[in-house]
């Protein structure tokens, strides 16, 4: 590999077997894909066969790692777990931070792709080259924070973990893996992991990681990058007050999905804002590698008991707070809490709790199928309940940890109405009524209602991205693409996307590419790349019949307006046929022979 | 010297990160001379940095276990390391009570605070001013 920033070996582990095996990337797969997301596309394209069973033999789980990690590329430390997801049925990668990432890279692996299921509950262990399988039984039932404190205990060292929680273990469908508080969201890759009775994986590094650039102007070279995020203004919103800073200004245009996104204002949002969680914070944690540093320890108390945790995000906000109809912070962060103890989606988990509510609101579901509680919108104290019968599958957490399209479709009586998801994927906390860019991102992208695979409301709202208006069809089909195809590249090096919105441009990212690598790409190549990976992925999805009829939003967004007093809903289905032409593909959205090879795709 | 303020490090490990890449043209935080640890979830962070033995009556343990001569306290209040008279055993590596001295094998070479040479990139990469000289 005459490239830096990999360490050019995967390790390979079957379950059923017990083996381990090792294999090395290539410089041409390198080259059109970087790392991360663009190698798990390729990669699982390759290695899951059409029609495979998310828990099967056939499925595959992937831990990836970009070029940037353990670098001096900044925001670096993220990793990438991808998989044929259990929710969706579609090719679902998730990201988390923390500090596993570069360890991976000095212990001299860029990723781990596992398959089968091992005969009982196992942990995978890496000590630099030496790699284990380790029984887990006294492990499995134990919550994802437990897991790595009885981990670290245990191997007396430095070790980065990766866990799963009783989600995971259960198979909730949108459990997720944990590594400290970070977890990888959204697509039920916990699931897999658990499936494949695999509780966790510890590493620890003490290689190193090459750059593309060396001596002191390589270092000068990293550092810009540094210093263009620690000199814009943006950092200080991201660490005083979070992503939670969203919520006042984005109520206030009538664009936070409220009561199951019925509405689109929340009346009471001002006693789950950021203001209110000021008082808790103890101190600023930070990723690996980052001069954000935007992670913020807090101490609350709840039901009597005091507990730390990490601020949460304006997703949870969303979730448990303003689509539940909560206004009690501590209960909102209680339930988030708990989730990442669990390692369950808290999306997907909230927004699966609004859609019982909605039912139970309307008929659908009574007390006795609720296990005696009232699912009713605002009332905060079946929150706790609620996250704990999900996790166990108990009664109506039975229900609902199968995603709300499942669910809605096992329930039926009119309920499909209330199930808030695209291709099986819980819709997150940005109202599509108030934002027609993202309308249009979230029923677009491959893994389903995923608003990070292309963050218009930095160019809808914010202004760091353009000045894009709201409300207007025209211009979205191009912004989306292009915000979807350079996404990419930072889900690849694998950055952090909050960079987006910290002075990192198209430029930058291909900037740090090259000085990751000492590859010699522009900004065209990133939309290059990007688009190829998108339409692997889109690829993908094609092979297990999910295409075009699948891009679309639920009914109520275009017959039902939120809050807004002019009434705005918005029908997806006026951008379609531009954004489908933009991409190259055909009526239905699948990519003609013509694109692919431009793209150099041989799926 | 180096010193940390411990109340304001975020555990970002910058320091270690671009320390190691100074002395071994890689990223190796293993063989930093500034090494960040943490005592577990949400604990506050800690580092092992050379402090030049300064609580010891005898003075730089690690001085004066080298077999080779090959340390020693320079005018500028660092430990010098002379690559030619070193022999690689790593006495000193074993010695140091801050656990500051590392050696890489890649390079191989002894890793010790040198301050860069006057201009400490720990300071400046540290986005939390928690270091200073
Ligand atoms: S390197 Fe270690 S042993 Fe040597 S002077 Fe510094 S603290 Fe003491
Ligand atoms: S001053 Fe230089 S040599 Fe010393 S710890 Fe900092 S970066 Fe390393
Ligand atoms: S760079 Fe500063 S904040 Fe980051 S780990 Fe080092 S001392 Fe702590």
């Amino acid at each position: 590999m005459k490239y830096k920033g990999y360490k050019d070996q995967i390790l390979t582990v079957d379950l059923s077997r017990g083996e381990i095996g090792r294999r090395s990337l290539d410089e041409a797969m390198v080259e059109k894909y970087i790392g991360g997301r663009g190698l798990a596309a390729r990669i699982l394209y390759d290695e899951i066969k059409a029609g495979a069973e998310p828990y099967s033999p056939d499925n595959r789980l992937l831990f990836i790692t970009g070029p940037a990690a353990g670098t001096l590329v900044p925001t670096s430390a993220r990793f990438a777990v991808g998989a044929k997801s259990p929710l969706t049925g579609t090719l679902s990668v998730g990201y988390a931070g923390g500090h596993l990432a570069p360890v991976l890279k000095y212990a001299g692996y860029d990723g781990i792709l596992f398959k089968g299921k091992s005969p009982k509950p196992v942990y995978l262990v890496i000590d630099d080259g030496r790699v284990e399988i380790r029984e887990a039984g006294h492990l499995w039932g134990k919550d994802t924070f437990e897991t790595e404190e009885a981990l670290k205990k245990e191997l007396k060292g430095d070790f980065e973990i990766a866990s799963i929680g009783q989600a995971g273990e259960k198979g909730v469908s949108y459990a997720s893996i944990a590594s400290e508080q970070h977890l990888v969201g959204r697509g039920g890759e916990g699931a897999v992991m658990g499936w494949m009775n695999l509780k966790a994986v510890a590493v620890r590094g003490t290689g190193g990681v090459r750059m593309g650039v060396d001596g002191r102007a390589g270092i000068e070279a990293c550092f810009e990058l540094h210093d263009t995020i620690r000199k814009n203004p943006v950092k200080a919103a991201f660490r005083d007050v979070g992503t939670t800073g969203m919520l006042i200004p984005v109520n206030d245009i009538k664009g936070q999905p409220t009561r199951n996104f019925q509405q689109t204002y929340f009346p009471a949002a001002s006693e789950v804002s950021s203001d209110r969680m000021k008082p808790w914070f103890i101190r600023f944690e930070s990723c690996s590698g980052c001069p954000v540093a935007c992670g913020s320890v807090t101490r609350f108390r709840v039901e009597g008991a005091e507990i730390v945790t990490e601020r949460i995000e304006h997703q949870s906000v969303g979730a448990f707070a303003t689509n539940c109809g909560v206004s009690d912070l501590a209960r909102v962060f209680q339930a988030h809490d708990l989730c990442d103890r669990f390692g369950m989606d808290t999306i997907s988990t909230g927004v699966s709790i609004a859609f019982a509510m909605e039912c139970f609101e309307n008929g659908i579901l009574t007390r006795g199928d609720c296990d005696g509680l009232e699912l009713r919108f605002g009332n905060g104290e079946v929150l706790k309940p609620m996250v704990e019968k999900i996790a166990r599958k108990e009664g109506i957490g039975g229900l609902l940890a199968r995603g709300v399209r499942a669910a809605a479709r096992e329930l039926g009586r009119g309920s499909e109405r209330y199930a808030m998801h695209v291709k099986g994927l819980e819709m997150p906390g940005y109202d599509p009524r108030a934002f027609f860019g993202m309308a249009l991102n979230l029923a677009t992208t491959s893994r389903g209602a995923d608003h990070n695979k292309a963050f218009t409301i930095a160019a809808e709202f914010l202004g760091v991205l353009g000045d894009f208006d709201r409300f207007a069809y025209e211009g979205k089909p191009k912004l989306v693409k292009d915000m979807q195809d350079s996404t990419v590249i930072i889900d690849s090096i694998i950055m952090c996307m909050f960079t987006v919105d910290l002075g990192i441009s198209v430029d930058l990212y291909a900037r740090a590419v090259n000085l990751a690598t000492g590859m010699d790409i522009g900004a065209r190549d990133v939309y290059t790349i990007g688009e190829r990976v998108n339409n692997l992925e889109r690829m993908f999805n094609i092979r297990e019949g999910v295409g075009g009829t699948e891009d679309g939003l639920p009914d109520r967004f275009a017959r039902e307006p939120g809050s807004d007093p002019d009434g705005h809903t918005v029908d997806v289905s006026k951008m379609l046929p531009e954004y489908y032409a933009l991409r190259g593909w055909d009526e239905k959205g699948v990519p003609t022979p013509e694109r692919l090879r431009e793209l150099g795709i041989e799926p | 010297m180096l010193s940390f303020n411990r109340e304001k490090c975020v555990y970002c490990k910058l320091c270690e990160n671009v320390c190691s890449f100074r002395f071994t043209q890689q990223v190796r935080p293993s063989v930093a001379a500034i090494r960040i640890g943490r005592e577990g979830k949400w604990g506050l962070p800690s580092a092992r940095i050379c402090d030049l033995c300064k609580d010891l009556e005898e003075g730089p343990k690690c001085v004066a276990a080298c077999p080779e001569d090959a340390l020693g306290v320079s005018d500028g209040g660092v430990i010098a390391w002379d690559d030619e008279k070193c022999t690689r055993c790593e006495v000193c590596v074993d010695v140091c009570p801050n656990k500051a001295v590392a050696y890489d094998t890649d390079s191989d070479r002894i890793i010790l605070c040198d301050l860069c040479g006057g201009k400490p990139l720990c300071i400046e990469w540290c986005p939390e001013q928690v270091i200073s000289a």
